[in-house]
């Protein structure tokens, strides 16, 4: 029950600042990846508007004022604009689905598999380390 | 901000509640006003529209809700909420949905920085004046996705042509927000308002307005703000009169209400954000005895303006989009670029009261301000006289188009008509 | 500061529910009863024809182009507005050398025939 408790304590209750952080982080996040799965690309476009947004949140938790606020001048206001104008000039793009796929899944799983299994191995020593500090403490 | 706040929240801890949870309340309260006091402005700003472009064109206007038709407003409101929502077949739902919402939740924001009076305003940010500029990113998202999602070529055409006006006049309005950003060392809007005072004497006149020691750059701003604000002689993406309504072409009920109450206010705000920077914003006589005063003042200065562009509304033709882009690449960007080159030269002129120790500025002398001066006459000088040939212009052309032929023999074809 | 912002979430909060709340209404408030031709894409009564999609100029691109770079050269201004009083003279020197290379670029947009909206 102790190790269960090192290895996964209980959140705390977040302080003020955490409780802005999270649904803001989950924002953006959340955002980040419409931009990628949404299949509209006008959606994707937006979502990344959204997706700056959140980030300048987060410059402004963080007190860095102004950066959030050239965040927004700079990438909201031009970058965003650009990105829809480049949208608008290519034909067909800019109405109806586009496939987010590209016939690499095979690829995909092979390299999913081999991380996966590099990251196992990792966990895996690093919990028997773990282990070993636990019961020496 | 602690002013307002700081009374509240001692009387919600008096109640007994704990620190934070009194100090958000007090926020949450005056965030509640503050964003309620749009809607209810867009009432009167929409009325008082009405009413003084028809004196101008000899009609009487609403007069028939209440009195005087001071309830015209709330009627057509009340009206506009019982109308059906009508979403086209092949609109996309989100973005059609979120566009309206979103131009308001970007003007009405910018209340929070608003300076309405000593002490009184919703925050003092260190990044006061660019946070008022970044929000119009906001009107820009919802221009375009109004275009887009209406799924209609014109709603499209309409957003992209507003993406690009915008832009175009973005850079002289910032540009010309810089200059007095640049006398007075800050971005805080209440310091900017603070400076614009005038001690003579040890009597604070409050008349030390930025607009008098810098008309040129307060003559660009005020331009680039009718762009931004979409007002005439820059409306011709709304062009009530001759096209149907822009971006917002598909949109009907309260929805259509979201996006004419966000021009509206987007519009007076532009002229509010004029009378902090140029006008002095609460400054005036005897506003150091009786601050409540300042609002009363600003209030004024703030309407005075919205009835000017009125008063442009009901006066200037509209002008072309090849016309308005030049005017706005060719005129404005460069002659203020030079007007901030020349400031900054003129800043640096001797003649101010240094620090003896780090030789930062304390004070700015004679030869500065009269040096500032100059230049924004010359600037003032140039843009006037390209107005000035610019309605001549229109004006012959306009006799031209009307006299008989007979009378000025065979018309030449002018290119642009 | 952070209370400051504090500030602007509350009020930003409130300024997204407003207009929430009173397209809800409208909805709530307003008959619903859409058909074919109601909801089909206003074109002053005729019927459209083809996609939304229209040939548009590239001039738009451009426009886009030149405002970032204004747009950056915006946010280097700035602060330096903040701390125009404690400048030396050197600083003073190099501020108006960009401004002057910016303005140049301008000039230069300018004869490329960038600025025309023909």
């Amino acid at each position: 029950m102790d190790i269960i408790q090192q290895l996964f304590p209980l959140p705390p209750i977040p302080t003020l600042q955490q409780a802005v952080f999270i649904p803001l982080a989950l924002f953006t996040a959340v955002c980040a990846l419409l931009v990628v799965l949404s299949p509209n690309l006008f959606h994707n476009a937006l979502a990344l508007v959204g997706t700056l947004f959140g980030v300048a949140g987060i410059y402004a938790l963080l007190e860095a004022e102004f950066l959030a606020i050239s965040q927004i001048l700079v990438y909201v206001w031009s970058i965003s604009t650009l990105i829809t104008f480049a949208i608008m000039l290519s034909r067909g793009m800019m109405f109806g689905a586009t496939s987010k796929t590209n016939k690499q899944a095979g690829t995909a799983i092979d390299g999913i598999v081999v991380i996966g299994f590099i990251g196992w191995c990792n966990f895996v020593s690093a919990r028997s380390k773990l282990d070993v500090s636990i019961a020496v403490a | 901000m602690e002013i307002w706040s700081s009374g509240l929240t001692h009387l919600l801890t008096g109640l007994g509640l704990p620190e934070t949870a009194a100090v958000i309340i007090a926020l949450a309260i005056g965030a509640f006003v503050l964003a309620n006091v749009g809607p209810v402005l867009a009432l009167v700003l929409i009325l008082l529209l009405r009413k003084v472009i028809s004196r101008m064109q000899d009609r009487i206007g609403p007069n028939r809700v209440g009195p005087f038709g001071l309830l015209q407003t709330v009627a057509d409101a009340l009206k506009l909420l019982s109308k059906e929502d009508i979403r086209p077949a092949n609109a996309d739902a989100v973005a059609y949905f979120l566009a309206p919402i979103l131009s308001v939740f970007g003007v009405i924001l910018s209340l929070g920085v608003m300076a309405v009076a000593p002490g009184w305003i919703g925050v003092d940010l260190n990044v006061g004046v660019l946070f008022l500029t970044a929000l119009g990113s906001i009107g820009i998202m919802s221009a375009l996705m109004a275009g887009w999602s209406s799924n209609n070529k014109y709603a499209l055409l309409a957003g992209f042509r507003v993406v690009a006006q915008l832009l175009s006049y973005e850079i002289p309005m910032v540009l010309a927000m810089f200059v007095p950003v640049l006398l007075v060392g800050s971005m805080r809007l209440g310091a900017l308002s603070a400076a614009q005072s005038l001690t003579i004497f040890g009597f604070n006149t409050g008349l030390g307005w930025f607009g008098f020691l810098m008309p040129g750059a307060f003559l660009i701003y005020f331009i680039s703000a009718l762009a931004e604000g979409e007002q005439t002689p820059f409306d011709l993406l709304e062009a009530e009169s001759e096209l149907i309504a822009g971006f917002h072409i598909e949109y009907s009920g309260m929805k259509f209400a979201m996006f004419f109450l966000a021009q509206f206010l987007n519009s007076f705000f532009l002229g509010a954000i004029a009378v902090m920077l140029f006008l002095g914003g609460y400054q005036g006589p005897f506003v150091d005895q009786i601050p409540l005063l300042g609002f009363v003042y600003f209030v004024i200065k703030a309407f005075g303006v919205y009835l000017l562009t009125i008063w442009i509304k009901g006066t200037f033709p509209r002008i072309r989009v090849d016309q308005m882009m030049a005017f706005a690449w060719k005129v404005l960007v460069p002659l203020v670029l030079a007007l901030i080159l020349w400031q900054m030269i003129a800043l640096k002129l001797p003649g101010a009261t240094l620090d003896p120790v780090t030789g930062d500025v304390l004070q700015y002398g004679f030869l500065n301000y009269i040096a500032v001066f100059a230049g924004n006459l010359v600037v003032l000088g140039v843009v006037s006289n390209v107005l000035m040939n610019h309605f001549k212009r229109e004006k012959m052309r306009t006799k031209r188009a009307f006299e008989p032929k007979s009378l000025i023999g065979v018309m030449q074809p002018s290119s642009g008509d | 500061m952070l209370t400051q912002y504090g500030f602007i979430l509350i009020l930003s909060i409130f300024a997204f529910a407003l207009p929430t709340a009173a397209v809800m209404m409208g909805w709530f408030l307003g008959p619903r009863r859409p058909d074919a031709v109601k909801t089909a894409t206003y074109e002053s009564g005729v019927e459209t024809i083809g996609d939304t999609w229209v040939q548009f100029r590239a001039q738009y691109y451009l426009i886009g182009l030149i405002f970032l770079i204004f747009d950056v050269e915006v946010i280097f201004l700035f602060p330096i507005a903040l701390a125009y009083k404690h400048l030396s003279l050197f600083s003073v020197v190099s501020t108006i050398t960009f401004v002057v290379i910016l303005l140049l670029g301008l000039l230069l947009e300018w004869r490329k025939g960038a600025l025309e909206w023909s």
